[in-house]
């Protein structure tokens, strides 16, 4: 329990707990993790443990029933704080890209720069820099209908990338992609992480890539194991 | 990029449903401004016969209408002799039918009512009027009755020999059918009577003298200012109301119809609205662009509203039977209304999708497929 008190751990959270339909699906009993910045962890599991419901709660998205998650020493109060989390702090990749249809894919990739009011100039220059690291500079003007399943998982990760998170969390981000293009597209993430000095909490079912982060975390029975450090509780 | 560009393109995603709303409010905004502007023109027209020869008009206190109203000839003539009075002029207001047309106005007036004073005389000529029990037709009427000068008109119980032919300007005149007073008493049964006498004084500044001695010397009538008359003339108000709650009820319909699109619009997206929520968007941004999208909507319908409320009237103007009842001036404060009017509509109709939008919860949203 003492890295709970660690040094300027990114996310933390101790003892958290989640449950859905009265307290009928135990998903999470007492889940910890402490996290340093640029720390890059492979979420792994059974379907159905709870690795999307983690996600959520360290996102902000859900609130859980017991504990509180600290990004960067600070817990959510308010409404304003949840809004600034996900629009500064946190990027979110899907395994669907969830991306709009009918617009280019360079308007998809400006949306959190237009939900933080961000100046076209600024904007522009960074959309420009991510599209070329992502391999999508070619592509900006298409629609997303006119895109593979590979080229839609770059730009969201382009979009997530927009606002210049802390951290980003992807649920899957390969899932849905064939084999070639699921490593080339998790490379470019673990890469761009990297590069960026971004953390990264990966839920994934492909333990050959989860391996390649710095962490391999696993969820079982409600709580976290640190698959690293010999199958000990993550804290 | 920009969050006009997102409502833009959110709209023509589902133009049929975009077009729906869009329908909804062009219909509310057509309506509203045909029936106003139609109604009113009426009104106009009517207010401007009483208008056209005085200054004041006299007619029996507590008239629902002034069909109904009797002012004694006898007191006409006593007014006629009071020193501020430069004119008194008595007018029969009375409807007759034809064969094919129900209502006709028919005024009867002495030879100097500058109704006919002021036409233009198509045929026949004003000196012979009230010599005989020759009428005088307005062109439409005499139109649509199918005669002639010198032919027999036929009206209600009895038939007139036609003595002239006027085109006014004003439909209910046009269409209308002038009558010696003497003439017109008989036919109606109001023997000594007439329904309202129109005064013009030699001074303006008589005009609260001469009332104030109507009132106290007759108190049986009333004399009011013409324009006082249009304001307080409880058929001219009704008919006012009803022009707006007419239009008023498009409006709701145009406004259930934003509403039913902007629901649909945000059932159908919850999945992409925690997408935005989760790509930074407030709930206030949210909420602003499904009121974006719903004015939008409200926008071109009311351009298109516009478009087809103007149609609309150039074809009733154009409609034989209408021809010269209807009066389509626009006045802008209608249009300002009706604009308003509709843009309230259509941001009242995204309230509660918006309000749905802001609550979306976001986890939730995503398990959403
Ligand atoms: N809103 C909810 N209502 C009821 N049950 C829920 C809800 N959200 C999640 N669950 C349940 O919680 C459990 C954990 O779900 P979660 O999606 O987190 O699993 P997962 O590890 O991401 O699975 P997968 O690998 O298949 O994506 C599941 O049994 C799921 O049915
Ligand atoms: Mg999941």
């Amino acid at each position: 329990m003492n890295t709970c008190n660690s040094i300027k751990p990114i996310i933390e959270f101790c003892n958290l707990w989640k449950s859905f339909d009265h307290d009928r699906i135990q998903v999470l009993r007492g889940a910890s993790l402490s996290l340093e910045a640029k720390e890059t962890v492979a979420l792994v599991g059974a379907s159905g443990c709870g690795k999307s419901t983690l996600l959520h709660l360290i996102a902000g998205l859900d609130e859980p029933d017991q504990g509180v998650v600290y990004i960067e020493g600070k817990a959510l109060n308010k409404c304003r704080e949840l809004t600034y989390r996900l629009r500064h702090q946190i990027g979110f990749v899907f395994q669907l890209h969830n991306l709009i249809p009918n617009l280019t894919l360079r308007e998809n990739c400006l949306i959190p720069a237009v939900a933080a009011g961000t100046n076209r100039k600024q904007a522009k220059a960074r959309l420009e820099r991510l599209a070329e690291a992502t391999g999508i500079a070619d592509r900006l003007h298409h629609r997303i209908q006119d895109l593979s399943g590979g080229e839609r998982q770059r730009t969201a990760l382009c979009r997530a990338l927009m606002n210049g998170p802390q951290i980003i969390l992807a649920d899957e981000p390969t899932g849905s992609l064939d084999d070639v293009s699921r490593v080339r597209v998790f490379e470019l993430l673990l890469k761009l992480m990297r590069e960026e000095g971004i953390t990264m909490i990966m839920a994934t079912h492909d333990l050959d890539l989860g391996r390649r982060c710095d962490r391999v975390i696993r969820v079982q029975r409600g709580t976290l194991f640190d698959e690293t450090s010999d199958h000990q509780p993550s804290l | 990029m920009t969050l006009l560009r997102l409502i833009l393109t959110n709209t023509q995603r589902h133009c049929i449903r975009t077009l729906i709303g869009v329908a909804g409010i062009a219909f509310g905004v057509a309506a509203m401004m045909t029936v106003v502007t139609l109604l009113q023109g009426a009104v106009n027209m009517f207010q401007r016969i009483l208008k056209d020869d005085s200054e004041i008009i006299v007619f029996e206190r507590h008239v629902s209408d002034l069909f109904f109203s009797n002012v004694a000839i006898s007191d006409i003539e006593i007014m006629g002799t009071w020193p501020m009075v430069e004119q008194v002029l008595p007018s029969l207001f009375g409807l007759v039918s034809s064969e094919d047309r129900p209502v006709i106005a028919c005024f009867g007036v002495t030879a100097d009512s500058p109704r006919l004073k002021g036409a233009e005389w198509i045929e026949g000529n004003l000196s012979d009027f009230g010599q005989s029990r020759d009428i005088v037709l307005g062109s439409r009427a005499a139109e649509f009755l199918g005669v002639k000068l010198g032919d027999s008109a036929p009206l209600g119980h009895d038939s007139f020999p036609v003595g002239g032919i006027i085109r006014t300007e004003n439909g209910f005149e046009d269409g209308g059918v002038f009558m010696p007073l003497a003439q017109a008493q008989e036919f109606f049964h109001k023997n000594g009577v007439a329904s309202i006498a129109s005064v013009s004084l030699f001074d303006d500044d008589l005009r609260e003298a001469f009332i104030a001695k109507v009132k106290e010397g007759f108190p049986d009538l009333t004399a009011l200012e013409t324009e006082e008359f249009g304001n307080s003339y409880s058929q001219f108000r009704i008919i006012e109301a009803t022009a707006w709650a007419v239009g008023g009820s498009a409006f709701l319909l145009g406004g259930l119809s934003v509403a039913n699109t902007m629901i649909m619009s945000v059932f159908g997206r919850i999945r992409e609205i925690a997408i935005l929520r989760v790509n930074g968007f407030s709930p206030t941004q949210i909420a602003s662009l499904i009121f974006g999208e719903s004015s939008v909507i409200t926008f071109f319908g009311v351009a298109l509203g516009i478009g087809v409320g103007f149609g609309t009237m150039l074809v009733l103007q154009r409609v034989p039977l209408f021809q010269g009842y209807v009066d389509t001036q626009l006045h802008g404060s209608v249009l300002g209304v009706v604009v308003a009017l509709a843009f309230v509509t259509g941001i009242g109709g995204a309230l509660y999708p918006a309000l749905y939008a802001m609550r979306i919860h976001p986890a939730e949203a995503l398990r959403f497929e």
